[in-house]
């Protein structure tokens, strides 16, 4: 998995370091203190619902928070940069070189009327100082990189002439022209058919390997994670409610949150059927949380005792990184982690 | 005799770039009580199937029987009649209630429609009782009925999509993607709920979904498309236990399940477009089993025992 490919760097310092994010949009806070590490050339998964702020997490990392929001505390260093602090025409630099992105809906972040051979021209040499020539060569290879067939016709296609899947590949192109240390890829298959996802997904962890980048995967799909992530970050209420390796956090979820949402979901591999009973429910809705001073989970948590409501549960780090902010289930988590041991 | 059976059914719709063949000679019969899942990628009709058979499209051929009477040739005021019986839920809940309207109107226009109650002081009283019933049943608050859909949160709003659907006290609805736009913990509810008003109200659906995992819990059997044509169909569990279609394999290998690491190496090949479909078997051009004979002869469904078919010239 992670790691074989590139060496860790030599100090030992982690590629990209969120600490203690906090995002707000007035007085409103979507991200209350995000903070974890990315490695060189390993895939974190930050997992969540709608409201969990997955997103403007990511969002914020390429410097790019929707009008209004801005960063109201916390760091986020990228090789070592503290970036929060750079200039916007220094952000911008990052962006596109040593940090490339993807988004969910490729047709709205191509331009409809320009051939995807010339945006991807201009991506590189936006960044690189390359010949048009040069540049249209080098566009072809990226066309080839991410496996579209016969990359030099499509060079000279508009975007709605492509499939869906192949707008994504050709995004994945234009995010790894420049060679990026990091590709932030924000739901980058939920638009996807199914067998298409898994071609994309297989892509972009072909290209982690052969490009020795680190991926940071934004997604709600658990089996997303289970089965592409090194590490796993699930996020609930704008913060981080546990760490861990995928294998560890499907066999034994730890925070109340990521166990009620194993429970609830139905499984491929599970003969569970409904004759059988209903599935669980995790009561209420992420907008129960509104305005809770302690927990943001509280308000639907099985667990939940009077002090959850008072102040936020801190984050615990058990054995192997595991992290869970859940005093109430934490001498359990404990137990686990010895017998992890 | 079958709650609704439906005989080589085709869609096609006329573009200005040529033909679509959306449906394409389907057959189904679903039994009543029964939940027949539709599964199935872009493009290979499962939607246009839910839409025909509500005559939300008029179908190109074939016959849709609804307790044995053809849906197809129905009068104006037949189709009335029928659409009170037969229902849909959207996938999208905040596309399809109109904002403008109060929760109460968005529940009592289909009465008003379909002219239950009849006019009069007791109509309105019979449908307001209905009306409040239903939204009970659905797990909400009957005050939400002065409200407007904004004020609702996803769930809540699919939870509406629900009650608009059933306040009619219909036998067969149609679920097309209900739970794909809901957040994971809110999907285990929305299913909970339409499978508890299924049991209460005794109603037969037809649920279209992308979701393999979500089928497999809540269906009795399923139906495979892929680009307009059935390609293979069967008891839910035995389905799972013994997928036959190379197809409905490379589907179940293709979903992220929590229970695998990565898998082997995805299906090539894009799904071709619907209106540009390959000769043969419509599967050949992506399959790894195709041979000459795909890539020049249809293959038919063909049952295979214990009421499992598929179409495929190497089963």
């Amino acid at each position: 998995m992670s790691g074989h490919f590139s060496p860790p760097r030599v100090d030992g310092a982690p590629l990209l370091a969120v600490e203690d994010l906090h995002v707000a949009f007035g007085n409103n806070e979507p991200v209350r203190g995000v903070g974890f590490e990315v490695r060189e050339g390993e895939t974190l998964a930050l997992v969540g619902e709608s409201g969990s702020g997955k997103s403007l997490t990511a969002l914020s990392i390429m410097g790019l928070l929707p009008s209004g929001g801005r960063i109201a505390r916390g760091s986020i260093r990228f090789e070592g940069r503290e970036t929060t602090v750079l200039p916007p025409r220094e952000v911008r630099a990052l962006r596109g070189s040593s940090i490339g992105m993807i988004f969910q809906e490729p047709m709205t972040c191509l331009n409809p009327v320009m051939t995807i051979g010339a945006q991807v021209v201009e991506a590189l040499r936006q960044h690189q100082p390359l010949s048009r020539r040069a540049a249209r060569a080098r566009a072809v290879e990226l066309l080839d990189l991410v496996r579209i067939p016969d990359p030099h016709r499509p060079a000279g296609d508009y975007p709605h002439q492509l499939s869906g899947g192949m707008r994504q590949r050709v995004m994945i192109a234009i995010a790894v022209a420049c060679s990026p240390r990091l590709l932030i890829a924000d739901e980058p298959t939920t638009a996807l058919d199914v067998t298409i996802q898994a071609q994309v997904l297989d892509l972009i962890d072909r290209l982690r390997r052969e490009l020795s980048m680190a991926v940071l995967l934004i997604t709600h799909d658990l089996g997303v994670v289970a089965q592409w992530a090194d590490r796993v970050v699930v996020m609930y209420g704008g913060r981080k409610v546990e760490q861990a390796m995928p294998e560890a956090l499907f066999a034994r979820p730890l925070h109340p949150y990521t166990q009620g949402l194993l429970s609830a979901s139905p499984r491929l591999d599970d003969s569970y059927h409904y004759s059988d009973g209903p599935l669980y429910e995790i009561p209420g809705s992420i907008t129960s949380s509104a305005g809770e001073r302690g927990c943001a989970f509280a308000p639907r948590c099985v667990h939940v005792r009077a002090g959850c409501r008072d102040a936020v549960p801190a984050l615990v780090t058990l054995t192997h990184g595991r992290q869970v902010a859940c005093p109430v289930l934490l001498s359990e988590a404990q137990r686990v982690a010895a017998v992890d041991r | 005799m079958s709650l609704l059976s439906i005989a080589d059914l085709s869609t096609h719709f006329r573009l200005p770039s040529g033909a679509l063949r959306a449906l394409d000679g389907v057959s189904l019969d679903l039994e009543a009580g029964e939940t027949m899942g539709i599964v199935g990628e872009s493009g290979c009709g499962k939607s246009t199937l839910g839409k025909t058979i509500l005559r939300l499209v008029e179908p190109s051929a074939g016959a849709i029987r609804f307790d044995g009477e053809d849906v197809t040739q129905l009068p104006r005021g037949g189709l009335a009649q029928f659409r009170r019986r037969a229902q849909m839920v959207f996938q999208d809940p905040f596309a399809s209630l109109n904002p403008r309207h109060s929760i109460r109107k968005i529940l009592t226009d289909p009465l008003i429609v379909h002219g239950v109650g009849g006019s009069g002081r007791d109509g309105k009283a019979e449908r307001r009782r209905r009306v409040e019933d239903i939204v009970r049943r659905v797990g909400l608050d009957p005050e939400a009925l002065d409200r407007y859909p904004h004020e609702f949160s996803g769930g809540q709003r699919q939870r509406i999509g629900i009650a608009r659907a059933l306040v009619l006290e219909p036998d067969l609805v149609i679920c097309d993607e209900p739970v794909s736009a809901l957040d994971l913990s809110i999907q285990a509810q929305t299913l909970n709920l339409l499978g508890r008003m299924k049991a209460d109200l005794g109603l037969s659906y037809i649920f279209i979904s992308h979701d393999l995992s979500v089928v497999r819990y809540f269906t009795d059997r399923v139906m495979v498309m892929y680009l307009g044509r059935v390609v293979e169909s069967a008891p839910t569990r035995q389905l799972w236990a013994s997928p036959r279609h190379p197809y409905t394999r490379a589907l179940m290998d293709a979903v992220p399940d929590q229970s695998r690491r990565r898998h082997a190496a995805p299906i090539k090949g894009d799904l071709p477009s619907p209106q540009d479909v390959p000769a043969g078997c419509r599967f050949h051009p992506r399959c790894p089993l195709a041979t000459d004979i795909c890539r020049s002869v249809e293959p038919a469904l063909e049952d295979t025992g214990a009421g499992h078919s598929a179409a495929c010239h190497h089963i």
